[in-house]
């Protein structure tokens, strides 16, 4: 902060941060009125608890990797509630842990793109000119190959491992974000708070990140939740190509893949993961489009 | 109008020798030896040494890479590592079935997704829009493999109407079709929703109510005309999706499409055929863009002076 | 009101839970419902569709050493020689008969009135044409190496020289690279896989690339007891497992060249399908880089051998269709053995740990697998290696990656698959020269010695007795750990007769027929 120097100017901006809070708390009570999203809320809430104390549930190594051949191709049973897979290794600790591997694949490969296309977006938009048209024609050439395809070629590439799977799936969110991102530094990039906030010498780079990215939140959130939907269904494709993730890791994708030979006899086995990834999708979708509702001044 | 055509075309060939340029290194990043795959295992470093010679692989990269340029000027797209042929009549042997599989499939989630979008914008709130917005997502969040197995046991194995695999007859793209198009009906489904839920509240709306109007013509040609700008860019940007997305669709129900064809290339290291894949889907995708925007303007007068 | 609407809101999204259980209790009741009607319906018999999982990449002899490809030139080409697909056996084809004068040289008398699918007649002039034009490939090295010269001596006689004496020449001649293409277009430059002409029994129609390629019965084939009985031959084509298995079950497609481990079961309990079980001499086993990796040591490999639980790899990976293998030549060749052959025996394991002396959890073994088997192979060699304390990394690549760390031997392990037609060809790799070939990368005085001495070894009796104690002391030094022997299911149509499959991996579709 270099704000010791100029406290009234301090206090002015900290104004717009206590209405950024307020504004906060009335979008979420808005999202909590719409009962779907609050569903996919607590959902999605429910598998992160999963995901983090998934070793408190099951051991890993014991209930994931160690194989029980006796015990393979189990239909749900009280014991396995889940069933057995191929190997005799109980469904439910896979799925259990899978959240882990599935969630962090998407999270993770978002965050990188909504960080490296929002930095690029922030920056295109706001300097403009020359920085702007370089970046905004490499969104462009990224943009203009069809995302699955450019994850296939990538991941075959580089060789199917989690690192590159996420760098794929990373990559592929980039452009989105950094359009989005450019098109709502562009629409406050004149605002009068901003020119306030520059005229009294804040750094650009705060001025971007304190001032201008907080107020073009709304659509950066909306477009998060629906990419990572779309980070794991695409990750689910990928494995089903045989570009997913390594054995003895459970993705939920590789699950549904290994048990596709099986669909017709042990049907539980590709139709449980199906299940996990349908609904996850549904929920984020759901708390997406709540959010969008919530966020959008026009159904005030 | 033609000199925004020229123009959003000419715009084409710099996106394109960018995504050259990306593919073509991605490709040189992978594992494998090219021409020891294609002469086998029992070649010689000598042997091999001089079909990379020939091949022209030991030269640097950016000079293959404008090697490949000049080709692609003269309409060459190269010969394939792994079947010895021309890249474009591989590629030219499946792409008629890529072509037909997404327009088949956008039909089918148009027809879905319209009905579906209006109805929750009509009875906006109801459980008819619970319902309708719910059911196209569950299109987006299933798994396409599941959906085409349970599609082909149901409508193959059970009711005897349509064939499991292939492309033989217009009875074979049903399937592949609905599994694909039921995938991309969600976005446009609810694209349509939103954006006539705003026009219905519009003022001409309105008035035309007031004018006594029937719901039915207020809807279908007022409302209906005026939302369908966001539809149109939707449904632009999902068959897009589907050109490169269809892989899995092929797969399972063995449609000789290009996104096999690609898979089969990324995996035997085939650059030649991987570029010509992917540039043929660049441009199709470009196109299919430009079509929008241009169907834009028939729709809505008002974005027509964005041509001159 | 508007809490009236959320609860709406809710109720919706319950239905739609239900649509999905719904779903999932057809998905569920699938394993039930027997294919009825199916495969019953009536059989179009001037057409056999047969289900491919994937497309030759050439249907031209010399640019592909790949099992389908192979299937297709049995279709179109025939070689001086074949191999007999039941006893495995090279026998006369375009060859009327042959003799062998000396240890080196051979003479074949042709079969007269052949005729090549573009009118041409075949004679020996073919026959000197087709194999100079194989020598030009280097892929065919193992195949076309041995021979010298081969000279037209009259048009219905060659002679052929081998620089050094080869027992396996008459293999060698009935292998694809040999295969006999007309002189005319060879020297017109045609291209073979577009433009397959041979003397083969089927004449290719239509290749529909992605798609189908559709053959046609050759009229004018020169074996009458071995001439098509089927008009048409359609391979389709379809990647996936369960795809083929219910095309099959819908009756669209005639014959599944590749059945899922998975749905075996239900093909073989269904009436109108029949399902063959051909125990093949394909050996599935684990490749190990005995020359610059831990694994030089003899019992570090031996510790592996005895500590996999085969039976469990089948039961696991295959769905308990597969036959466990503890000898390293496969067991079905002539002078298979099984001495000095493995067990599962974990007290033994550790003992050969203990004699190799090092620490378990030093030792590093990454094992390549180029498909969804083999990763389910490494996957319990894995967990089971883990009670000797060694760590297992499974590295999946594509075929691509693996063949090109095959090729330069930069890796330590990958599970591999080879079905040689012969066990001499089989044992003539385990010499350190061909440590860069399937199967096994090796270096071993006594083992290379051996190899010498059978390779020109002409008396066969003589010769087969040295490859089984070759076999026998490859058991003992144990250059690779066997791990199963495939067994071949190929599901069909009932109606189908005389269905050959044999057990190096082909299907003899020149005499089925319809019933």
């Amino acid at each position: 902060m270099n704000s010791s120097a100029r406290p009234a100017t301090s206090e002015e901006l900290d104004f717009l941060s206590v209405q950024k809070n307020s504004q906060f708390r009335e979008t979420f009570l808005r999202l909590c009125q719409n009962k779907a999203a609050v569903a996919g809320m607590i959902f999605l809430v429910f598998l992160i608890l999963l995901a983090v104390f998934a070793d408190l549930l099951f051991d890993y190594q014991t209930t994931c990797v160690d194989l029980n051949i006796a015990e393979r191709l189990q239909w749900p049973s009280a014991e396995h509630w889940f069933g057995t897979d191929q190997f005799g290794r109980d469904l439910l600790a896979r799925v259990v842990h899978g959240s882990r591997v599935s969630l962090s694949i998407g999270f993770i490969a978002v965050a990188f793109g909504l960080v490296v296309g929002g930095i690029l977006g922030a920056i295109a938009g706001f300097f403009g000119g020359a920085v702007d048209n370089v970046i905004m024609r490499l969104c462009d050439v990224f943009l203009a190959v069809p995302m699955m395809l450019m994850a296939i070629v990538i991941v075959a590439a580089l060789g199917a491992s989690m690192v590159n799977l996420v760098i794929a799936l990373a990559i592929s969110c980039v452009p989105t974000f950094a359009r989005i991102v450019r098109s709502a530094v562009l629409s406050v990039r004149d605002m009068e708070y901003v020119e306030a906030a520059r005229a009294i010498g804040v750094k650009t780079g705060r001025t971007i990140f304190r001032y201008i990215l907080p107020n073009c939140m709304g659509p950066i959130i909306v477009q998060t939740t629906l990419r990572i939907a779309a980070t794991i269904s695409n990750t689910a494709a990928l494995s089903f190509l045989g570009l997913g993730v390594k054995e003895p890791q459970p993705e939920w994708g590789a699950l549904l893949s290994s048990g596709r030979d099986f669909i017709r006899d042990s049907g539980y086995l590709a139709t449980i993961p199906g299940v996990c990834i349908m609904l996850t999708i549904l929920a984020l979708n759901l708390l997406g489009d709540g959010l969008r509702d919530a966020l959008d001044p026009r159904l005030k | 109008m033609a000199r925004y055509i020229a123009k959003r075309i000419l715009y084409m060939i710099p996106v394109l020798l960018g995504v050259t340029l990306l593919v073509f290194f991605i490709m040189h990043l992978a594992p494998g030896n090219v021409a020891g795959m294609i002469l086998g295992e029992n070649a010689t470093p000598e042997q091999i040494a001089a079909l990379e010679h020939e091949m022209g692989l030991d030269r640097p990269l950016l000079v293959q890479y404008f090697d490949y340029l000049v080709g692609l000027l003269h309409g060459d797209l190269g010969t394939s590592y792994t079947t010895g042929d021309s890249v474009t009549n591989e590629i030219m042997a499946r792409f008629p079935y890529t072509v037909q599989l997404t327009l088949v499939a956008a039909v089918v989630s148009i027809l879905l997704a319209l009905p579906l979008g209006i109805l929750a914008a009509v009875k906006q709130n109801t459980w008819v829009d619970n319902v309708s917005m719910v059911v196209s997502l569950i299109g987006v969040s299933m798994p396409i493999f599941w959906l085409a197995v349970m599609l082909i046991l149901l409508f193959s194995l059970k009711l005897n109407l349509f064939p499991v695999y292939g492309a033989d007859s217009w009875k074979s793209i049903v399937l592949p079709a609905i599994s694909l198009g039921f995938m991309n009906m969600a976005s446009i489904a609810r694209t349509t929703r939103s954006s006539m839920v705003e026009t219905i509240r519009q003022d001409y709306i309105r008035t035309a109510y007031a004018k006594g109007l029937s719901r039915k013509t207020i809807i279908m040609r007022h409302a209906f005309r005026n939302g369908m700008l966001p539809t149109i860019t939707v449904i632009g940007l999902e068959i897009g999706q589907m050109l490169g997305g269809s892989v899995l669709t092929e797969t399972v129900f063995a449609w000789p499409g290009v996104g096999r064809l690609m898979i089969q290339s990324v995996e035997g290291r085939d650059t030649p055929m991987v570029m010509g894949c992917i540039i043929l889907m660049t441009i199709c995708f470009s196109f299919v863009n430009l079509i929008v925007d241009l169907l834009y303007g028939a729709v809505d007068p008002r974005v027509r002076t964005m041509y001159r | 009101m508007k809490k009236f609407l959320s609860l709406k809101r809710a109720a919706a999204l319950c239905l739609a839970v239900c649509m999905i259980a719904g779903l999932l209790a057809g998905c569920g009741g699938g394993s039930s419902d027997t294919s009825d009607g199916g495969a019953a319906a009536e059989v179009d018999t001037s057409t056999l569709t047969v289900a491919l999982t994937s497309e030759p990449d050439y249907l031209s002899t010399c640019d592909h050493d790949s099992l389908m490809g192979v299937q297709m030139n049995l279709l179109t080409y025939n070689g001086l020689m074949r191999i007999d697909m039941e006893t495995l056996e090279p026998v006369c084809d375009l060859a009327e008969s042959y003799t062998q004068d000396s240890d080196t040289e051979w003479t074949f008398t042709l079969k007269q009135g052949v005729k090549f699918h573009n009118g041409d007649d075949f004679t020996a002039d073919d026959v000197v044409a087709s194999i100079e034009y194989a020598q030009t490939f280097p892929a065919s090295t193992t195949y076309t190496g041995a021979i010298a010269s081969v000279e037209a001596v009259d048009p219905y006689t060659v002679k052929i020289t081998t620089a050094s004496p080869t027992p396996n020449l008459l293999y060698d001649l009935a292998y694809h690279y040999n295969f006999i293409l007309p002189k005319s277009l060879i020297e017109s430059g045609n291209d073979f896989s577009a433009n397959p002409v041979g003397t083969g029994p089927y004449k290719l129609a239509e290749w529909n690339k992605g798609n189908t390629i559709t053959f046609e019965a050759f009229d004018e084939y020169f074996d009458e007891a071995r001439k098509a009985s089927i008009p048409t031959l359609e391979f389709a084509i379809i990647p996936e497992g369960s795809t083929r298995t219910m095309s099959l079950e819908s009756g669209e497609v005639d014959f599944v060249y590749s059945v899922a481990s998975s749905d075996i079961e239900r093909l073989q309990s269904t009436e109108s399908i029949s399902v063959t079980d051909v125990v093949s001499v394909e050996n599935f086993f684990l490749y190990l880089n005995c020359v610059t990796t831990d694994f030089a040591d003899e019992n570090l490999r031996k510790a592996i051998a005895y500590g996999i639980n085969r039976e469990d790899i089948v039961a696991g990976a295959l769905n308990g269709f597969g036959t466990p293998s503890y000898s390293c030549v496969s067991m079905g060749y002539a002078e298979s053995t099984d001495e000095n052959a493995y067990t599962y025996d974990p007290e033994l394991a550790q003992q050969y740990l203990d004699a190799w002396g090092g620490d378990p959890s030093t030792v590093s073994l990454d094992i390549i697998c180029s498909n969804d088997t083999k990763t389910a192979i490494a996957t319990i060699i894995q967990a089971e290696l883990a009670e000797l304390g060694i760590t297992v990394n499974i590295e999946e690549t594509d075929d691509a990656t693996y063949q090109a760390a095959m090729r330069t031997t930069d890796l330590t392990s990958a599970i591999v698959s080879w079905s040689p037609a012969n066990a001499m060809t089989y044992v003539q790799r385990f010499h350190s020269d061909r440590r860069n070939q399937t199967p096994a990368c090796l270096t071993d005085e006594t083992m290379d010695a051996m190899v010498e001495e059978m390779n020109v070894t002409m008396d066969d009796a003589a010769r087969s007795e040295m490859i089984t104690d070759i076999i026998a002391y490859a058991n003992e030094i144990c250059p690779f750990v066997p791990i199963y022997q495939v067994n071949y299911y190929r599901a069909y149509n009932s109606a189908l007769q005389n269905v050959v499959c044999s057990a190096t991996g082909y299907v003899d579709f020149c005499t089925m027929s319809w019933s």
